[in-house]
């Protein structure tokens, strides 16, 4: 009897041990929810600036540059799949994987080779366990992603962007990630980064957001630029640097949600430590007191032959 | 008087924003001086240079710069840059 009393005991003293790391791990996401947060914002002046920059070349010049829209069809393409490094955030990596898993599926669906680039442990993970090849791997900073991370991918891509299909490259580039929307809400996006163009997005149905469209230039009603050395070299460089920016802000936004779903699955494992602390505590009581109840009948009990 | 807008932001953050007098930064083709009603301009800093901005208020500031582009438009500078400090 007194055994069962040890382990309800033993299991209330884990348990809420359980709870504190939970708890620690809880505070660490939220105060790690605004740093990304905080850091999304303040790198969003550059990324305007040059927004605004790459738009106006654009529009203003009718040179071409090989990351807009080269047509033709499209026959490989990459998929940067952005993943956590470490698990107990809910179905953050899942839910990334899935939406990568289907669009993969379409892609093949539609004759084209898929290529995968992935970011993150998790996702590492997944594709090394069912043995599928990928091309290159980003792990040790999804939680806290920095521009070199970024940058480093921009050069992987365009590096195989570059080449030319019949030489191995690919044609069109996507990003799955997961965009964060408040701190309850975070959704996995696929973000059609290259070619850069406005795309209506018809040839993959809606889900996808054409997401390096050149908008419409504020710049529109000012005066024609002059170009610092030359329209075509300004373009040139600030293409590269465009899609790195995008490839850093879909980081940071990562980073955010990955950080939020941490968060909201740390407080559920929380709450349900703090049930079964509860109903632990309750059946240890019931334990005790049976083995109470038990000893006096058989004290009872002994006194009454002994009496009769 | 007319002053210029600057804004010099780098990609982590707005290193600095206020009105300006004058701004002088190292191009591609070499130095470029901007006043109030500079012509439209796209310019790609070089390598590495130094910023010169005159502040409406205050001393003269300078910090060096790698690579980036700046561009002004209706007496806004936009300044971009890999880093900067200022």
């Amino acid at each position: 009897m007194g055994a069962q009393i040890r382990v309800y005991r033993q299991k209330i003293r884990s348990t809420s041990s359980m709870k504190k790391i939970f708890k620690a791990m809880e505070m660490i996401a939220t105060s790690r929810i605004n740093r990304a947060r905080k850091r999304s914002n303040a790198a969003g002046p550059y990324a305007n600036a040059l927004t605004r920059a790459v738009t106006a070349v654009a529009s203003q010049t009718s040179i071409s540059h090989p990351l807009i829209n080269r047509g033709g069809e499209s026959r490989r393409s990459a998929v940067l799949v952005v993943t956590s490094d470490r698990g107990l955030a809910g179905s953050y990596s899942a839910n990334v994987l899935k939406k990568a898993e289907g669009l993969i599926e379409r892609l093949r669906r539609e004759g084209r080779e898929v290529e995968l680039f992935l970011v993150g442990r998790k996702a590492q993970q997944y594709f090394e366990f069912r043995e599928r090849p990928y091309t290159q791997l980003w792990t040790g900073n999804t939680d806290n992603p920095d521009v070199e991370t970024a940058t480093s991918i921009r050069d992987a891509l365009l590096e195989r962007f570059e080449v030319p299909y019949e030489q191995g490259g690919v044609d069109d580039m996507h990003v799955v990630y997961t965009e964060f929307l408040s701190m309850v809400t975070q959704e996995p996006k696929i973000l059609r980064m290259l070619p850069l163009q406005v795309v209506e997005a018809r040839e993959l149905g809606e889900e996808i957001v054409p997401g390096a469209e050149l908008e419409s230039a504020d710049y529109e009603n000012e005066a024609l630029f002059e170009f610092e050395p030359s329209a075509q070299d300004v373009l040139d460089a600030l293409l590269p640097r465009y899609v790195a920016t995008r490839i850093y802000a879909c980081l940071l936004q990562a980073a955010a949600s990955e950080l939020a779903s941490r968060q909201r699955a740390m407080k559920s494992a929380g709450d349900n430590a703090d049930e079964l602390v509860k109903k632990y505590t309750r059946l240890m009581n019931t334990a005790r007191q049976a083995e109470i109840t038990q000893e006096l009948s058989e004290i009872v009990a002994g006194a009454d032959s002994l009496a009769s | 008087m007319a002053v210029l807008n600057v804004e010099v932001v780098s990609r982590e953050s707005v290193v600095w924003r206020g009105q300006a007098s004058y701004v002088r930064a190292r191009t591609a083709d070499g130095e470029m001086g901007i006043l109030p009603g500079h012509v439209p301009t796209m310019a790609l800093l070089a390598e590495e240079g130094e910023l010169v901005i005159d502040p409406v208020e205050g001393e003269r500031m300078s910090t060096r710069l790698q690579e980036g582009f700046l561009t002004v438009s209706n007496d806004r500078v936009t300044i971009a840059t890999k880093t900067a400090e200022i």
